[in-house]
């Protein structure tokens, strides 16, 4: 699967009104496209700190579930998150990461995720359950679990670097996406 | 000034939310907080992490205060510059004012010396905070905070905090 289909899927599996916080560049554009909600929060710069800005909402909204939307170049500029998340154990988290082992907006240069297992971290550092997915049918039953199950969930998912077209970039004022989100609380 | 008052008037005005990395001139303050409820107060890994946890409080509707070492400024001007002075997120910022008063400390000279010149370079508000906070003061900065939604930050200088 590639980096679209795996949001698609998630998008598409979603339950309702779980508030999104997306990693800067591809993801967010490519969740963009997929479906443009309220609920989603994108930064456009601030590479490493989706998962940051996530644990705020969560630890301040412990009645929604909030899922990040990660990369494997994010989340490897900011491991200490992993380190935060599992000490602090919000249970209302989902950690998703989207592992196409590049830095995928940049032109895909290749990270270290391959040499690393991401899933094992978040395991030792705390999660509560923690997954490393290939295919669409698990991801869309470990997904499903986790909007009902207690976290902190970390889900690795592989996908390739196969893009077809490359996204817009957002076309809302940070002001603007941040107004929207907050309205959506 | 004495930190729990500090913390204290500081809660009083609104701000319920309480992230950063310690710095030596920070520690009173440090001690008070760490009392609390991690709901209340996460002590961040990098200053960067404490900006981005900061701005999800706030989108999830809390008022909050980060604090860090001048040193630490340095590793989260980008993350300012991306985040909350864009997407207009208000905090409190509390930054020790290492330098000026560390003659035996080189590794805080040059940022001591370039500290205000970040502020001013990058159109942050701020001012010195040298253990004096009259309601007054605090009411202004709180004002700022609500209407132009921009973080205002706060030079604690040494000894400033007891």
């Amino acid at each position: 699967m590639n980096r679209l289909e795996a949001i698609r899927l998630i998008i598409d599996n979603l339950s309702g009104d779980e508030l999104i916080i997306h990693a800067n560049g591809a993801i967010s554009r490519e969740s963009f496209i997929c479906r443009d909600r309220k609920e989603n929060f994108y930064l456009l710069g601030s590479m490493g700190l989706a998962s940051s800005v996530a644990l705020g909402v969560a630890l301040k909204q412990p009645g929604r579930r909030v899922i990040v939307m990660d990369g494997d170049g994010n989340i490897l500029m900011g491991l200490a998150n992993l380190a935060l998340i599992g000490a602090l154990q919000p249970e209302n988290l989902i950690h998703l990461v989207l592992d196409n082992q590049a830095y995928g907006t940049t032109g895909n240069q290749p990270t270290i995720s391959p040499y690393l297992p991401l899933y094992q971290i978040a395991q030792v550092a705390g999660y509560r359950e923690s997954y490393i997915i290939e295919h669409e049918d698990k991801l869309k039953k470990v997904f499903t679990k986790s909007l009902s199950n207690l976290g902190p969930f970390f889900i690795q998912i592989r996908v390739s670097q196969e893009v077809s077209l490359p996204p817009p970039r957002i076309p809302y004022s940070a002001q603007a996406i941040k107004d929207r989100f907050m309205d959506a609380l | 000034m004495k930190a729990s008052d500090f913390f204290n008037s500081l809660v009083k005005s609104g701000f319920l939310f309480f992230t950063g990395v310690p710095c030596s001139y920070l520690a009173p303050l440090c001690e008070v907080l760490n009392q609390k409820d991690r709901s209340f107060h996460v002590p961040a890994a990098r200053e960067d992490i404490a900006v981005g946890l900061a701005a999800g409080a706030y989108l999830a509707g809390r008022l909050p205060v980060i604090y860090m070492p001048n040193s630490g400024l340095g590793y989260c001007l980008e993350a300012f510059a991306s985040l909350p002075l864009i997407y207009y997120i208000p905090a409190l910022v509390l930054v020790s004012y290492r330098g000026p008063a560390d003659q035996g400390c080189e590794e805080h000279l040059m940022m001591g010396k370039h500290t205000e010149d970040l502020f001013k370079t990058f159109h942050m508000k701020y001012s010195v905070f040298r253990g004096e906070l009259t309601a007054s003061r605090l009411k202004k900065i709180k004002q700022y905070l609500v209407e132009q939604e921009l973080p205002y930050f706060l030079l604690i200088t040494k000894g400033a905090l007891e």
